[in-house]
C-alpha cells in the first residue's frame, strides 16, 4: 500500500528535507517518487534506505546526467525522483553513512550553486515587479490582479532566496573550521 | 607546467585518489582502495569522487585507461605523479616538524 504526502520545502531547506525523508525511512516509509511538493512512499523495512538530495550539474536527459547516474548506480545509489537538475537519491544501508560529499567545502560549493539559481530568479522577479508597479501606477484598475500575482511570486522567491542565503552562511561558518 | 597547476596542498580525497590510480582502477575500485588504505576511515562519497575525477581528467593528472566505455578505468599521468610527489614532500615536512616538536 502506497501513500502520498504533500509537503513544501524550499530549495535552501534541502538539508531539513533530507532529514524528513530519512525519518520517514526509519519509520518504514521509503520515498519512491518526488515531484515539487508531492511525495510518494511505499512500505520498507525500517531504516532500509538513506536519502540524499542533490542539485546536479546536468539537465535530465543529457549525456552528462546519464554518465553521472550510471556512475552512482555502480556505487549502489539509485535515483527515485527528479525535476530539472534536482535529484533525489537513495542507498541501501550497508553500515557506512551515505554521503554525496566528503567535505564541508564541497557541500558549500553545492549550496552556492543553488543560491546562484535563486539569486538569478530573484533578479528576474524583481525586474518584473518594478515594471509591473510602474504600469500599475498608470492604470491601477486593470492591472491590480496582475500586480497581486507578481507580488505573491516575489514574496515566494524572496523566501526561497533567504533560505539559500541562510544555508550558505551556516555552511560557511562550519567550513571555517576545516581545510 | 605552470605554478598554478601545481598548487599544494591537495585535498585528502584528491591525494588518495591519485595514490590509488597508480595502477588502473574504475570508480568503485577507487572507493574500495582508499577505504582499505585508510583502514576504513575515509569512504569517498560518490559526488566527491565524481567531481574529483572530472577535475583530475581536465587537469591532465589522470587519464582514462582500457577500452570498456561503461566501466571506465583511470590511471595517473606523469604530471599527476609529479604533483603527488610534491605533496608527499610537503606532508613529510609537516609530520617531521610535528614529531620533532611534540615528541622531541
Amino acid at each position: 500500500m502506497r501513500k502520498v504526502e504533500w509537503h513544501f520545502w524550499t530549495l535552501g531547506q534541502y538539508r531539513q528535507e533530507e532529514q524528513w525523508l530519512n525519518k520517514k525511512a526509519e519509520e518504514g516509509w521509503a520515498l519512491i517518487s518526488a515531484f515539487a511538493v508531492r511525495y510518494e512512499f511505499e512500505p520498507c523495512t525500517p531504516g532500509e534506505y538513506t536519502y540524499k538530495i542533490m542539485f546536479t550539474d546536468y539537465m535530465p536527459g543529457t549525456e552528462g546526467r546519464q554518465n553521472f547516474e550510471s556512475f552512482l548506480a555502480e556505487n549502489g545509489i539509485e535515483e527515485v525522483g527528479r525535476y530539472h537538475r534536482w535529484a533525489y537519491y537513495r542507498k541501501k544501508n550497508d553500515g557506512t553513512p551515505f554521503e554525496l560529499f566528503n567535505s564541508t567545502a564541497e557541500e558549500l560549493k553545492h549550496a552556492n550553486k543553488i543560491k546562484s539559481l535563486a539569486s538569478m530568479v530573484m533578479t528576474i522577479i524583481t525586474i518584473c515587479l518594478v515594471i509591473e508597479l510602474i504600469c500599475f501606477l498608470h492604470n491601477p484598475l486593470i492591472l491590480l490582479p496582475a500586480l497581486i500575482i507578481v507580488a505573491t511570486g516575489f514574496a515566494f522567491v524572496a523566501k526561497v532566496h533567504s533560505d539559500c542565503v541562510k544555508l550558505v552562511k551556516e555552511l560557511e561558518r562550519e567550513n571555517r573550521l576545516f581545510e | 607546467m605552470s605554478d598554478k597547476n601545481q598548487r599544494t596542498p591537495l585535498t585528502e580525497a584528491v591525494y588518495y585518489i591519485l595514490l590509488s590510480v597508480i595502477t588502473p582502477l574504475h570508480g568503485y575500485g577507487i572507493i574500495q582502495k582508499v577505504k582499505e588504505m585508510s583502514d576504513g576511515r575515509l569512504v569517498l562519497a560518490a559526488g566527491t569522487l565524481y567531481g574529483a575525477i572530472n577535475n583530475l581528467l581536465a587537469k591532465g593528472w589522470i587519464a582514462t585507461a582500457g577500452e570498456d566505455e561503461r566501466k571506465k578505468e583511470y590511471i595517473i599521468t606523469e604530471s599527476g605523479r609529479t604533483v603527488l610527489e610534491k605533496e608527499l614532500g610537503r606532508l613529510e615536512e609537516l609530520v617531521k616538524n610535528g614529531r620533532d616538536i611534540l615528541k622531541g
